[in-house]
């Protein structure tokens, strides 16, 4: 996992909780790192663990610590972090939706090491599509229904996300189905 | 549009603008043919046949534009810029058509943020177009770079915290240090313990105090090797509750060392406790106050046996709380009190205090011994060699026979200290106690204080004691002494009463004969009779006198005085003894004129009389010189008087002798000039009295001077002697209650001379038979007479006759006793003033006139009354006496008086017995012819008397003609004496 996200995670949980909660979770999690460099790559290991102490020291069950991390995410580190170039991978929602997957193709492209998830998008309709959600990793659902929900709240739409397909079910993939 | 290509395969126009959105044409003029969706968006004025130049402008190459330039260098990379928005595009441009270009190409960003400014997205882009890559790549630059910032910012933050932290390390690495070379060298026993109160480090100082190391106590409680048989339990059970409960407490305990000793330790202990507040540890720090202890102990008992002490009682009684102050203070278990009995080298068990009762009775029924001698236990060697002895355990006490006794006990230590006084041993002080002690230094010094202490209470008891005996001795010896003295002074009193009264009875029956018809050989004895009398009655009052004077119960009676007056008053006594001596008498008055002071009249003229009796007496032929003068002033003023003579002086090796009392020079002198030997000792103990001093020049000779020198306050009071006439009315009597004749009859005179009449009254009953019938003005009551004296006299006359007259009548009393009890004894039998004898006449009218008021028939009346007549022709008299210095003279005026005396009284018998016998010619006749002898001699009283009865038959028959007669002769000798000093 890329340091943006891990840095997502410090952002969130400094500002609601602080800076000493950080270094106790990152010490719960035994994750020794200052700074997290936003491209560079971390062990995902690092993140599960992150979330897992912050769950613990929030009391907070962990998937609604990933669906707030996924929000946060969106709304604020990926927003300052990519800047304009959120705004101009679409105008609206739905574009944004269906340039991800190029989006995320330019990321591959530019870093290597990075192992970001594959996205397709299908059954664009006016008010709905799904997105196809294709990775190796585990359990981080709840965070992509944060990105949704993110998303939804930084083009000013309102969107829902319902789990149509997973893995767990014998899918290939997760599958979203994405509405507005 | 559809373009063929060169091999005829056709690209749409839709994909083409799909495929290169940023696309332009242009002809051979250069104005613009076609173009890409997105370049529209990006510069909205593009209109077919524009200028291509007019729109863009050349970057790289920077030639302007030519159509044929485009068409031909293919191999350029062309970087032109939107003359509007100022938009860089970067591309390739071909040949199109027939003359013109294509432009293919897309806009070169530099920041993602000219996506927003151009109001372009990612969809404005074709898909392959690496533009939107380049962006990200940028925007990734510019995150790695704030991450960078952030990552350095972190660093600093860090370096900045660890250096802080670095310099906190550093400075508690240093107070660490400190707190460890502390800890390494502290006295005090420092203990680290865990939570559990088990202990993890010590220093060295705890090694030190107790003798364990660090491996004997490390993981265990301290308190399961410090603690001992007297710990107290319930200091024990405290902190054990602290511990448990995580509290920090500070306590003084008994502890133990490893070697067994006891000591006392002021323990702190504090807990240590995690950031986390979590308790980790127990830090401990102890002290050893053993030393302070045993001080403060020392000082307590110091104390509190001071207090006992202080008790003014005996050693017996303090002695119980004495030695359980000590036992209780010092911890012993058993204190005893030995007294020494010093003649039989005896130690005797006076008391014994135990703090458990039970364990001090056992031990004194096994030891069975109440008395030491010849012993050498505790006590006696503490008796002998005066010294505190320490006893480390009673059993092993060699040659001890309670040794046993304190074994069986349970006793151990011993410790002895002598009670001393000097360096006599009194006692010895013995503790016992149940534990071994080995000495201790501070407590012994304590000990041996407070054997001197009891010493010296010891010796302050014996001298209050024997102080008690001889006061109580004191007190009955001046019992007895003042027992004594005043059976003295009754008997001086009554003897004085006793002597006097025959004595006045010898001498005026001398003069009573000394008129008559005597030879000489009569005359003779008649005047040694005489002499002899005047001489024991001197002799009397020098006694007398000296023995009041002696016994402090002369009291001095000051008045405001004329001195000059006195002075010449008190010299004329003398002037007649002058004349007789033909000695040259001089009066030196050097005082200021109009000088008074307050004296005492009658104890001064007693001394000038005395030291003036004496320059006459011991001078043949010379002078006396009599000298008077004041100095200072006011309330300081001194009179001194000095007599001078030109006699027989005083040997130098008699000076000494002079004032004491009884001491004559010399037997020779005695037997030549007589005299009591107590004038001067008398005279110098009355200046002494009277605040002066008496003494004699010692450089002055030939002759004497002596030299009086009295305190004489000069005031301003007007003298005695100028008090208001008294007046009574005319029938107000005076009573005079004597049993004695002559001094009636010298009051009656004296009273004759006030202008008042006396009725004389023999005897206590004749006065209250008279005040019956009679309401006197005033009565002058004698104290002593028989059958009722003066004293009794007056209560009953108050108590009946007296009792409700109006007003009441003032009794007077007349005494020669002087003593104060006797004033006393005067007033509350109900005298009203008291009159001292011989009575003078100033005396007697200060009297009358305090206590005479008013009387029955009217008011007092102020009215100068004429001076009393001279019963005496002082010219006459003073010519007679006129002899100056011719002895012989004087001899022949002095045979002649007292020849007259002798014929006066016959003369006196025989007209009364005429008139008597109604002859009243021959009595007159008889009157006739003494009268002219009187007359001759000044004695003009008696002789106006006389020639009144020669001329009036009713006078001649008058039933008081004698007694005035004998009156007028009394007054004329009384006036003769004090003018002449005539029988002197």
């Amino acid at each position: 996992m890329y340091g943006m996200v891990n840095q997502a995670i410090e952002d969130m949980v400094c500002e609601v909780h602080g800076e000493e909660v950080w270094e106790l979770i990152k010490t719960k999690a035994e994750v020794d790192v200052d700074v997290f460099i936003s491209n560079e790559s971390y062990p995902d290991d690092y993140t599960y663990r992150l979330v897992a102490a912050a769950s613990e020291v929030s009391k907070a069950p962990a998937d609604e610590i990933l669906v707030a991390f996924g929000e946060h995410w969106i709304l604020r580190t990926a927003s300052e972090g990519y800047g304009e170039l959120m705004h101009a991978g679409g105008s609206n929602l739905k574009d944004f939706l269906v340039n991800l997957p190029n989006f995320h193709t330019r990321v591959v492209m530019i870093y290597p090491k990075l192992q970001p998830p594959r996205f397709e998008v299908t059954d664009v309709t006016k008010n709905s599509l799904n997105l196809h959600y294709i990775t190796h990793r585990d359990g981080l659902m709840s965070f992509v229904v944060g990105l949704i929900s993110g998303l939804g709240k930084l083009f000013k739409t309102p969107a829902t996300s319902t789990l149509i397909a997973s893995r767990a079910n014998g899918d290939d993939h997760e599958i979203f189905k994405v509405e507005w | 549009m559809n373009e063929p290509n060169g091999n005829g395969e056709f690209v749409s126009s839709a994909d083409f603008s799909d495929l290169f959105p940023f696309y332009l044409t242009g002809d051979g003029q250069g104005c613009v043919e076609k173009w890409g969706p997105s370049l529209a968006k990006l510069c909205p004025e593009l209109a077919s046949g524009v200028s291509f130049s007019a729109l863009f402008e050349p970057f790289r190459p920077a030639a302007a534009f030519e159509v044929e330039t485009l068409r031909n260098n293919p191999q350029d990379l062309y970087v032109i810029r939107h003359r509007g928005s100022q938009i860089m595009l970067r591309g390739q441009m071909r040949p199109h058509a027939t003359e013109g270009f294509i432009f293919i190409g897309s806009p070169w960003l530099s920041d993602p943020s000219e996506l927003t400014k151009h109001k372009l997205s990612v969809s404005d882009f074709a898909i392959h177009d690496p533009a939107i890559d380049l962006l990200h790549v940028l925007r990734s630059q510019k995150m790695a770079t704030a991450d960078l910032q952030r990552l350095t910012d972190k660093l600093t933050t860090q370096r900045t915290k660890l250096k802080e932290a670095n310099a906190r390390l550093t400075a508690q690495e240093a107070e660490t240090r400190t707190l460890a070379l502390i800890a390494e060298r502290t006295d005090n026993a420092v203990v680290l313990t865990n939570a559990h109160g088990q202990v993890e480090w010590i220093n060295p100082g705890f090694t030190r105090l107790t003798g364990y190391t660090f491996k004997e106590i490390s993981g265990k409680s301290p308190g399961d090797l410090l603690q001992g048989p007297e710990t107290d339990p319930s200091k024990i059970e405290y902190m054990r509750e602290r511990i448990v409960a995580g509290k920090g407490f500070r306590i003084q305990i008994l502890n133990y060392t490893k070697s067994n000793r006891k000591y006392w330790v002021d323990f702190e202990v504090q807990p240590i406790r995690s950031e986390a507040g979590e308790l980790q540890h127990f830090m401990a720090i102890q002290t050893d106050i053993s030393a302070r202890r045993s001080a403060e102990a020392n000082l307590r008992v110091q104390f509190r046996v001071s207090q006992i002490l202080a008790a003014d009682t005996s050693l017996k009684t303090i002695a119980t709380p004495l030695l359980e102050a000590i036992t209780a203070e010092l911890n012993w278990s058993i204190a005893n009190l030995w007294m020494a009995d010093l003649k039989s080298q005896v130690l005797t068990r006076t008391a014994t205090w135990g703090q458990d009762p039970e364990l001090s009775e056992r031990f004194l029924n096994l030891a069975n011994q109440d008395q030491l001698s010849f012993d050498s236990c505790l006590p006696e060697l503490c008796s002998r060699s005066q010294k505190l002895q320490w006893v480390e355990d009673m059993g092993e006490f060699p040659d001890c026979s309670r040794s046993s006794a304190a074994s069986h006990s349970g006793l151990r230590s011993a410790v002895g200290f002598p009670i001393k006084i000097g360096d006599q041993t009194l006692g010895v002080v013995e503790l016992l106690s149940l534990s071994q002690e080995p000495g201790d230094e501070s407590q012994n010094q304590a000990l041996e204080a407070l054997g001197a202490q009891i010493g010296q209470f010891v010796q302050r008891t014996q001298a209050r004691d024997e102080l008690k005996m001889r006061s109580e001795e004191l007190a009955r010896l001046n019992s007895d002494l003042a027992a004594a003295n005043r059976t003295k002074d009754e008997f001086l009193a009554s003897i004085s009463h006793e002597i006097r009264t025959p004595l006045n009875g010898v001498i005026g029956a001398a003069e009573a004969i000394q008129p008559t018809a005597l030879n000489r050989e009569q005359r003779e004895a008649l005047e040694i009779v005489s002499s002899s009398a005047h001489h024991l009655h001197a002799v009397l009052n020098d006694v007398l006198d000296f023995s009041r004077i002696e016994a402090g119960h002369v009291e001095l009676l000051p008045e405001a005085t004329a001195l000059s007056e006195f002075i010449q008053e008190t010299a004329r006594i003398f002037t007649g003894v002058a004349r007789d001596k033909q000695l040259d008498f001089r009066v030196v008055d050097q005082l200021p004129a109009n000088t008074t002071a307050l004296i005492d009249t009658t104890r001064l003229r007693q001394i000038i009389v005395n030291l003036l009796g004496n320059a006459f007496k011991f001078t043949h032929r010379g002078s006396v010189t009599f000298l008077a003068s004041v100095q200072g002033a006011g309330k300081q003023g001194c009179l001194t008087i000095e007599i001078t003579d030109t006699g027989i002086g005083i040997p130098a090796d008699r000076l000494e002798q002079l004032f004491k009392p009884f001491s004559q020079l010399d037997a020779s002198r005695t037997r030549k000039y007589g005299g009591t030997g107590l004038g001067l000792a008398i005279s110098r103990h009355l200046s002494t009295l009277m605040g002066g001093t008496l003494d004699i020049d010692r450089t002055h000779t030939p002759g004497s001077r002596f030299r009086l020198q009295l305190p004489a306050p000069l005031a301003s009071l007007s003298p005695r002697n100028t008090l208001p006439p008294i007046s009574l009315n005319e029938d107000a009597k005076i009573l005079i209650v004597d049993d004695n004749q002559a001094n009636g009859l010298v009051l009656k005179m004296l009273l004759k001379r006030l202008g008042l009449v006396g009725h004389h009254s023999f005897s206590a009953r004749d006065a209250i038979d008279y005040c019956k019938e009679e309401t006197p003005a005033i009565i002058l009551m004698d104290l002593h007479m028989p059958e009722m004296d003066g004293m009794e006299a007056t209560r009953v006359l108050n108590a009946t006759v007296l009792k409700d007259r109006a007003p009441t009548v003032p009794i007077i009393a007349l005494t020669a006793d002087v003593r104060r009890e006797v004033k006393d004894a005067c007033f509350e039998a109900g005298m009203d003033g008291f009159l001292t004898k011989p009575i003078r006449l100033e005396d007697l009218r200060e009297a009358l006139a305090k206590h005479l008021t008013s009387t029955s028939t009217g008011p007092l009346r102020l009215v100068p009354i004429p001076p009393a007549p001279s019963a005496i022709d002082a010219t006459i008299v003073d010519n007679i006496f006129d002899f100056g210095d011719d002895p012989e003279l004087a001899a022949e005026v002095r045979e002649m008086f007292t020849d007259m005396w002798a014929d006066v009284e016959p003369c006196i018998e025989e007209i009364d017995s005429l008139r008597k016998a109604e002859d009243v010619q021959t009595a007159q006749a008889r009157c006739h012819r003494l009268r002219g002898v009187l007359a001759n001699y000044g004695f003009s009283t008696a002789a106006k008397k006389l020639g009144e009865m020669e001329h009036d038959r009713e006078t001649l028959n008058a039933l008081d003609a004698i007694n005035t007669l004998r009156s007028g002769l009394v007054a004329a000798r009384i006036e003769l004496i004090e003018r002449h000093h005539y029988l002197a």
